[in-house]
């Protein structure tokens, strides 16, 4: 898929685990899990919001655009 | 409500033992009601165990209508099972019991004016990253689902896929 999650580097740059993102956002670790996988269908604004609140970063800290194609 | 809901299907069946000793007038056919309210009454018990998973969904079971799907999601297995508790606890189905050690799920509907409720079995198999999810429903007692079955798939399916928009 071109959309990369870079949950787990950005989990790994504020040494924080997904248990305690989990607890800070109000979403469970299983969803976490499969968003940090990439295999979520969507992501709601306010998830978003909440994990770029909870790990002070912007949402493209997050989410990355790659083409297909690219090596 | 649960509790209510027992005492009247037994009010019911007391009364059917009870009518049919009043216009049966054969020993014989006596015997097969109570021989069929019997084993009512032990696929009732037997529901809410894992254990029975292939009594209910063997073809030799006359006694229950059953149907099952796969369907190949892209998350692994261990990650599905414990999505799948989540969303089983959030729908109308209930959550009877998990395996967590060979990945099976059972849950449950509620009795509904089409059958006596459902048994839903969740079972996982990986392939490569991917997951074959095979889903089985069966009705408690009765030989045609009335399309309940093919209703289960489809809630379920649908509520799958929901959940994974986070």
């Amino acid at each position: 898929m071109p959309i990369i999650v870079n949950l787990d580097v950005m989990l790994a740059k504020r040494k924080m685990m997904l248990k305690e993102l989990s607890e800070e956002v109000g979403v469970s670790t299983v969803n976490l899990s499969i968003l940090k996988q990439g295999k979520v269908k969507a992501i709601r604004f306010s998830t978003l919001e909440a994990i770029c609140s909870a790990l002070d970063c912007q949402p493209g800290d997050i989410l990355e655009f790659v083409e297909e194609n690219s090596e | 409500m649960k509790f209510i809901k027992n005492i009247l299907v037994f009010i019911v069946f007391v009364t059917i033992i009870q009518l049919s000793t009043i216009y049966l007038s054969s020993n014989g056919m006596m015997w097969i009601v109570l021989f069929i309210i019997g084993f009512f009454f032990l696929n009732r018990a037997l529901r809410n165990s894992l254990s029975f998973k292939n009594y209910f969904t063997s073809p030799y079971n006359i006694t229950t209508a059953k149907n099952c799907i796969k369907k190949e999601i892209d998350i692994p297995k261990e990650l599905l099972f414990e999505k799948l508790k989540e969303v089983i606890n959030d729908s109308n189905f209930k959550l009877v019991q998990t395996d967590e050690e060979r990945l099976e799920i059972l849950a449950t509907t509620s009795i509904n004016p089409y059958s006596w409720g459902e048994n839903i079995y969740l079972s996982f198999e990986s392939i490569e990253e991917n997951t074959i999810l095979t889903i089985y429903s069966t009705t408690l007692f009765q030989r045609i689902s009335w399309g309940k079955n093919k209703i289960n798939f489809n809630n379920l399916l649908k509520q799958i896929d929901d959940s994974l928009t986070v």
